[in-house]
């Protein structure tokens, strides 16, 4: 494992890697996800009370499950980047922003159009969605200061310290729906005692969360080449810079 | 610890000599609360049912105006890199600075609520725990604030980023607190929202210190 | 180990922005020594006093101060250096005199030692004015006064002689001089050609 690591730290290496990689993560997301759509769409059962609605879930479920794990591993990222000086580790968490970002919004959306006709109403400060849109709000923060650095090694730091701080929300929307009373509902299939959902429902979700979580390595590791091709290129108009001096 | 006390003592006589605006955050306090009266009418039952909100939120907001520059003087003259190699960590310096904010803004604020509680029309046999609440909050809201203060000194500009940053940080803290006003008018009792805010500072205390230490030596790199 | 350094350097090395400002930077410094970086602007002198201090972290190399690992910006129980950067860290709405006694009070410097060097410099007059009142010159001559009483035995000074005018760049070279006759040791980034005896060169 250490082994690894060190290996993929020398950003020219992580990039061949990368480069390799991609086009099988991008496959995989594909079959999953059509995988889990035919599922959801065709071969799940409607639900008892909502009927054909509830195939939303298979949507925001998934979304908010990764909008959340995406967090959870730019945390631990920042915590390598502050800790032990990575060199690849703030590049990680600021790249995996945007996509984190995008998850939490198609949660808010997608989970907005399904309470509509569940709860009728498009939108309820309750504790769960309040605490959710407060993750896109320290997402969207995110991904300004980042950016708003000259020197963008300045600004990946920043952004690993700024995810520390906004850690804090994580466990706050997990555990919201148990802390509170809200209208959303409790927590069925990430529990203590096992999930309370039937299979038929649990597979096209799997397929799905899949789907995503493939989908976030792939553009994580685009977003990656990008970065350090940025910075290539950069570092190259520095030095055509001071060679003219 | 001689050298802490100093370091707020410096601080808080750096405010009264007027090189700081921490009276001016005050008297933004004052407006922002008189704002809410003259923009939601006069009526007086919905004045009292949003008044522990407003005078949280413009908590909030005078907080976040004054924390953009709780480092940035120090920062820029040159003064922190002093600090730092008299033999006072960083982390201290931190500390020492948000307790120096705190007395000259948190207190304040606190100090003031019953007064503007009567303003606003907050049933006055309520003050009490708006007063607990801005207790336990206001130092918690100055060191939620003080990592991103540490980061605008290292952009080197703040402003609007800072606050972008700032406000969905603090937003717990002002649910928690004017929850538990709300909470204790309409007879569920608010000392819940008052443990789960009395929390949040402790883990503050310890988290913020490292955090906006890294925030400043990236400032200096 | 026959020589006791203050500060060893091996090899270092800086990076910022991915340019390489320098590397391959080796400095001892013992005490009663003075050494002068030179080199012309941008070739990275306040760069490398900034890494000696540990403002700046370095990409190569190995720095140790009185044989420890750990510098002065990170941790330090009591002044190990006294730096005069491009900053006068004056707090311009405090008067001279509060200026000076935070810090004397901060570095526990005796009172009668604080008078003894504001007589020195001929800062008495200044002691109840503002120091936004001060030219740019006399904040320089206020840094120098605040510098000569820090009881840090290293000294590491950034261009000091800017906005002195001769007068007072004869004082600046006779602090230097005390401070190396009392074994303090400095490390100083400069243009200008100070005159001190026993000085070694290191140009970037």
């Amino acid at each position: 494992m250490q082994n690894i690591f060190n290996f993929l730290a020398n950003p020219s290496r992580f990039r061949l890697f990368s480069q390799k990689v991609y086009p099988y993560t991008l496959f995989i997301m594909f079959t999953f996800i059509s995988l889990g759509l035919w599922y959801s769409l065709f071969n799940s059962p409607p639900d008892y009370q909502q009927g054909e609605t509830v195939r939303i879930m298979y949507v925001h479920v998934p979304a908010a499950w990764m909008a959340m794990m995406v967090y959870l591993s730019m945390t631990i990222m920042s915590v390598f980047a502050l800790v032990w000086r990575h060199p690849l580790a703030d590049i990680l968490s600021k790249c995996s922003a945007p996509i984190g970002a995008s998850f939490t919004l198609i949660a808010l959306v997608t989970g907005s159009i399904w309470g509509k006709p569940t709860w009728g109403t498009w939108w309820v400060w309750d504790a769960r969605l309040t605490s959710v849109f407060i993750l896109f709000l320290i997402y969207m923060g995110h991904i300004t200061l980042v950016r708003s650095f000259e020197d963008e090694y300045k600004g990946a730091r920043a952004g690993a310290i700024l995810t520390l701080i906004g850690a804090f929300n994580l466990p706050i929307i997990k555990f919201s729906v148990d802390w509170w009373n809200t209208l959303h509902q409790p927590a069925s299939v990430i529990k203590l005692d096992g999930p309370t959902i039937h299979i038929d429902m649990m597979i096209p979700l799997i397929l799905m969360a899949l789907g995503f979580l493939f989908f976030y390595f792939s553009f994580l590791l685009i977003n990656v080449q990008t970065e350090l091709n940025n910075r290539k290129l950069k570092k190259l108009f520095i030095q055509s810079f001071s060679e003219a001096n | 610890m001689k050298k802490f006390y100093r370091l707020i003592l410096r601080d808080i006589h750096l405010v009264i000599k007027g090189s700081s605006d921490a009276g001016a955050a005050l008297l933004f306090y004052l407006l922002a609360i008189i704002m809410f009266p003259l923009s939601s009418g006069t009526e007086a039952t919905l004045l009292t049912s949003i008044a522990g909100g407003s005078i949280w939120v413009a908590a909030l907001f005078s907080s976040l105006l004054s924390l953009d520059r709780l480092f940035r003087s120090d920062f820029e003259d040159g003064s922190l890199e002093q600090l730092v190699l008299s033999g006072m960590s960083l982390e201290t310096i931190v500390i020492s600075k948000c307790f120096a904010h705190w007395l000259t803004t948190g207190l304040p604020i606190v100090i003031l609520s019953p007064v503007l509680a009567l303003i606003i029309g907050l049933d006055f046999s309520y003050w009490w725990i708006l007063c607990l609440t801005l207790l336990l909050g206001t130092p918690s809201l100055t060191l939620i604030g003080a990592t991103p203060a540490a980061l605008s000194c290292a952009i080197g500009k703040g402003g609007v980023l800072t606050a972008l940053i700032i406000l969905p940080l603090m937003l717990p803290v002002l649910i928690l607190g004017s929850g538990a006003i709300s909470a204790e008018i309409s007879g569920l009792g608010g000392f819940g929202h008052i443990y789960a805010l009395a929390a949040i500072l402790p883990i503050s205390l310890v988290a913020v210190p490292f955090l906006a230490s890294k925030a400043l030596r990236l400032g200096w790199e | 180990m026959d020589k006791n350094f203050l500060i060893q350097a091996q090899g270092l090395s800086f990076e910022r922005s991915g340019r390489i400002i320098f590397s391959s930077v080796n400095l001892y410094l013992e005490e009663g020594q003075i050494i002068f970086i030179k080199g012309k602007n941008g070739s990275g002198k306040t760069s490398l006093l900034r890494c000696l201090a540990g403002f700046s972290p370095i990409t190569g190399g190995k720095i140790l101060w009185y044989d420890n690992e750990i510098l002065p910006a990170f941790y330090s129980e009591e002044p190990l250096v006294a730096w005069l950067g491009h900053l006068d860290a004056i707090k311009g709405s405090l008067t001279v005199k509060d200026n000076l006694l935070f810090f004397a009070k901060i570095w526990s410097v005796k009172l009668n030692t604080l008078n003894k060097y504001i007589k020195k410099l001929s800062f008495e007059k200044f002691m109840n004015f503002p120091a936004s009142w001060l030219s740019a010159g006399e904040k320089r001559r206020l840094s120098l006064l605040r510098l000569s009483f820090c009881p840090a035995k290293v000294w590491i000074l950034d261009e000091p002689s800017t906005f002195l005018d001769s007068d007072n760049r004869e004082i600046l070279i006779d602090i230097m001089n005390t401070h190396l006759k009392n074994k303090g040791a400095i490390v100083c980034a400069t243009h200008d050609n100070l005159k001190i005896s026993n000085s070694l060169e290191l140009t970037l």
